[in-house]
């Protein structure tokens, strides 16, 4: 039977893995071999994808990707657990601690001075991040989705400046899937550290040693820092570190990084290894009986064939010899094997496969798992199904149900939506404007009795004050509206969006993992872009990017909240929800298009892990606010102050740079006049308005502050209905700012961005004319 | 042109001043993601590669 064709809860064990190329060899890297136990946990609501358990934690696939797998209905429950058993206490291997390769005091050490570089390397989800911040004092973003990292970042260990630790993005084996995949994947080929940190996920560890069995074949110093302990033990489970560490031959550590435990043991056994060079005392774990030894011969046949070729392009040759067998071309490519021993070593693995009666890539996976299992039911006692699992599970009855998924989501976000413009940000936006007002009175009184000079009362008032304070009172909404977002994704909330989205996205050409980087889009745009890297397909990447800007990022936030309260107080939430709506449309519509011209073809396939929920660590989330309110704060007094000024001095002078009147002559209106005939059809032709446009590229929030020092005081009140109407909508869907722009740029090159620009102001201008003109016929003027 | 009208005018240019050196400063350190990660040194340290230079 395929697996689709499994009933909810029955479990059955993999007979064959079908498929082709990075697809099937990333399922053989999540654990899904010939002999794995899967038991089918639920569809997603649209009834595609699926969500499975094996190995004891959950992965989501679709419909069209299970049928390429053949299982075989079995009566056993896969639960992920262990019975209790009693094992003889382990000697302590004392590996990197000095002694056990040297004696203490003495060894081999680099020079002094030497800086030790680390790799922190492990699978997606495992709580790298976390143990980043903990080693270096770092402030690094955590999430609970896989793929939070999209990039290298670099720390000295505290107390140690001599060091760097580098965190890269998340794998699931030496393989890459996806393209952030292969920034780890180069950096432990290329870069060479002097060793490398393998963060291991206790609570996961079959699935999560199987990079680890890569990792060893490296050949380079490592420590393996068993993390989530506490979590383990306090369900049930036990890890027998000393025996662990025995059959890996490499120090083992176990830790708790979210609570700083047992970092400093971890850090003196890193420093260690890599001080002393000690390497791993095993990387031969292929079993010389295992299945007649067929795989173990061909591995040391082909290693013994490539040995130069490994050793003259600077590859490990354990590590290459098995990547030859799973033909990646990546690493054949660098190896440049002749025709005669291309062939030989193509006779050695069909007669493996032959032997073995797998196929090349499941033979090794198979190897790997075998090692791992045995591993495993030496030094490991499985927990009962954890709290947090059971937790997971009860959550997501409602969460991820057949009839509430998608009642239950639209519901969140209008709660978001509403508790932050409405009740908790906007109260709060309240108080500050006055505050804000306050102070402006209060200097303007100042100035005129100390009978300052005109101009520079109009500079401060008009411009400083008038500028820099409206946008300053957008800053509750913009920190409320982050920590929501910043909750659904902690949570783990919004892994489970993208599992029950996916048939959705997948009408319009994406996948179920573009929702992610359009759900932080309604945060800031540039993240968004950055975090597509986690889509392993070059046509999901660039659609997802395109479609980013459509999705209403905070910046904007004032633009709406100025003009709603000016024209539509009584619906503020509405239109507010509304303008969101609207973008998010347009959006589809674009998707739609560009799925029939741009980018034809189907969305990547939707295999993803689905983390447990997890509480949002207060830590975390405090400094995530801080780091946005710093942000808008910095933005605030640098880039809207200057803007603010430049733009107050050009309103106020002609040509001649003589103070003028009427605004109508000063050079800003001269300039700005040259777009007013294109602005026009949308009732927005007034030179004030298009340079408020213009400002926002620099960014968002001076479009608002602009329009201040241009207006006046009547800013919110000179437009009519329609020509609002029209200026909200074009704001929402024209160009992004530039820091967008830039990111973009990076991410697809200068012509695509170049493009955007045009492209988004195209959209933009037609969408806000269709407004203005359905404005002006239901009545308003 | 009084004593008051300097000290603003003052203020504000030392303040422009400031506004720029922090602008320069936050680019070059890459604070507050520019987007421009191959160019600028990163958003907290560093983050020297570009990725996409090192794709096959």
């Amino acid at each position: 039977m395929k697996l689709n064709e499994l009933k909810i809860g029955q479990t059955a064990v993999v007979k064959q893995v079908g498929g082709e190329g990075s697809l099937r060899q990333h399922f053989l890297d999540m654990g899904v071999i010939p002999g794995a136990e899967i038991t089918l946990v639920k569809y997603a609501p649209m009834g595609d994808p699926l969500e499975v358990m094996l190995h004891g934690y959950k992965l989501t696939l679709r419909i069209s990707e299970a049928e390429k797998i053949t299982a075989e209905l079995t009566e056993h429950k896969n639960t992920g657990t262990d019975k209790k058993t009693h094992r003889k206490k382990s000697k302590h291997p004392g590996l990197g601690e000095g002694g056990r390769f040297h004696p203490k005091g003495s060894g081999n050490p680099l020079p002094e001075g030497t800086k030790l570089t680390f790799a922190l390397v492990g699978n997606q989800n495992c709580g790298k991040t976390t143990l980043f911040n903990q080693l270096t004092g770092a402030n690094q973003h955590v999430g609970n989705f896989p793929g939070v990292t999209v990039d290298r970042k670099d720390g000295a260990i505290k107390g140690y400046p001599d060091t760097l630790v580098t965190d890269l993005p998340g794998i699931y084996s030496m393989s890459p899937y996806s393209s952030e995949e292969i920034v780890s994947r180069n950096f432990v080929l290329n870069e060479k550290p002097r060793a490398i940190i393998n963060i291991v996920d206790a609570t996961n560890i079959e699935r999560n040693l199987y990079l680890t069995m890569q990792l060893l074949e490296m050949d380079v110093p490592m420590v393996v820092a068993l993390n989530m302990m506490d979590e383990m033990t306090a369900n049930g489970g036990t890890v027998d570190i000393n025996r662990l560490e025995e059959l890996l031959g490499v120090p083992v550590v176990p830790i708790s990084a979210a609570k700083n435990q047992g970092i400093d043991e971890l850090v003196e056994h890193a420093i260690h290894v890599a001080h002393y060079q000690e390497k791993p005392l095993r990387q031969d774990y292929c079993g010389g009986k295992d299945h007649g030894g067929t795989v173990h011969r061909c591995l040391h046949a082909i290693a013994h064939l490539i040995e130069h070729h490994a050793e003259d392009a600077g590859l490990p040759l354990r590590f290459a010899a098995g990547k030859v067998i799973e033909n990646d071309s990546l690493l054949l490519s660098q190896l440049t094997l002749e025709q005669n021993e291309k062939e030989m070593i193509e006779h050695i693995v069909l007669q493996m496969e032959k032997e073995r009666g797998l196929d090349r890539s499941a033979a090794i996976a198979d190897m790997r798992f075998s090692f791992i299992s045995r591993v495993c039911s030496a030094a490991v006692t499985k927990p009962m199904r954890s709290k947090e699992s059971i937790r997971s599970e009860k959550i997501d009855r409602i969460l991820t149900g057949k009839w509430t998924a998608i009642p239950m989501f639209i519901l969140i976000m209008a709660a978001v939506f509403f508790l932050t413009f409405n009740v908790i940000g906007g109260t709060m936006q309240e108080w500050l404007k006055a505050g804000i007002d306050a102070l402006s009175g209060m200097t303007d009184a100042a100035l005129t009795d100390a009978n300052v000079n005109k101009v520079v009362h109009g500079l401060l008032t008009e411009g400083i004050f008038a500028g820099v304070g409206s946008v300053l009172s957008f800053l509750p909404i913009i920190v409320t509206l982050f920590f929501f977002l910043s909750l659904l994704e902690d949570s783990g909330y919004i892994a489970r969006v993208a599992f029950f989205m996916d048939k959705l996205l997948r009408k319009i050409g994406l996948s179920g993992r573009s929702i992610v980087p359009l759900l932080i889009g309604f945060g800031c745009t540039v993240p968004a872009v950055m975090s597509t890297r986690t889509l392993p397909s070059e046509r999901d990447r660039k659609m997802t990017i395109l479609l980013t800007p459509f999705m209403s990022c905070t910046a904007k936030l004032p633009i709406y909240a100025f003009f709603v309260d000016a024209f539509f107080p009584q619906y503020k939430a509405l239109i507010m929800t509304g303008l969101y709506t609207l973008g998010i449309l347009v959006g589809i519509l674009v998707a739609l298009l560009f799925k029939g011209t741009l980018f034809k073809g189907e969305a990547v396939p939707f295999v993803m892990e689905l983390p447990n929920y997890r509480l949002p660590g207060a830590r975390n989330v405090l400094q995530l606010l801080w780091e946005k309110a710093k942000d808008f704060l910095t933005k605030a007094f640098t880039v809207i102050l200057i803007a603010t000024i430049v733009i107050w001095l050009l309103q106020s002078f002609d040509w001649h740079f003589n103070l003028v009147e009427n605004k109508g002559d000063s050079i800003l209106a001269m300039a700005a006049g040259l777009l007013v005939p294109v602005m026009a059809p949308l009732g927005l032709g007034d030179w004030r308005i298009c340079t408020s446009l213009i400002s926002g590229f620099m960014a968002k929030e001076s479009v608002v502050s602009t329009m201040e020092i241009l207006f006046g005081e009547n800013a919110g009140t000179v437009l009519p209905v329609a020509a609002a109407s029209s200026l909200l909508v074009f704001s929402l869907l024209y160009t992004p700012c530039v820091a967008a722009i830039a990111s973009i740029r990076r991410e697809l090159g200068r012509k695509w961005a170049a493009g955007l620009i045009v492209w988004q102001c195209v959209i933009a201008w037609t969408a806000a004319s269709i407004v203005h003109l359905i404005c002006f016929l239901a009545g308003g003027t | 042109m009084n004593i008051w009208d300097f000290i603003i005018i003052a203020a504000i240019a030392a303040a422009v001043v400031i506004a720029v050196i922090v602008i320069v400063r936050n680019k070059k350190r890459g604070k507050g993601c520019c987007g421009d990660c191959s160019r600028c040194s990163g958003c907290t340290e560093k983050t020297r590669e570009s990725l996409h230079k090192r794709l096959p």
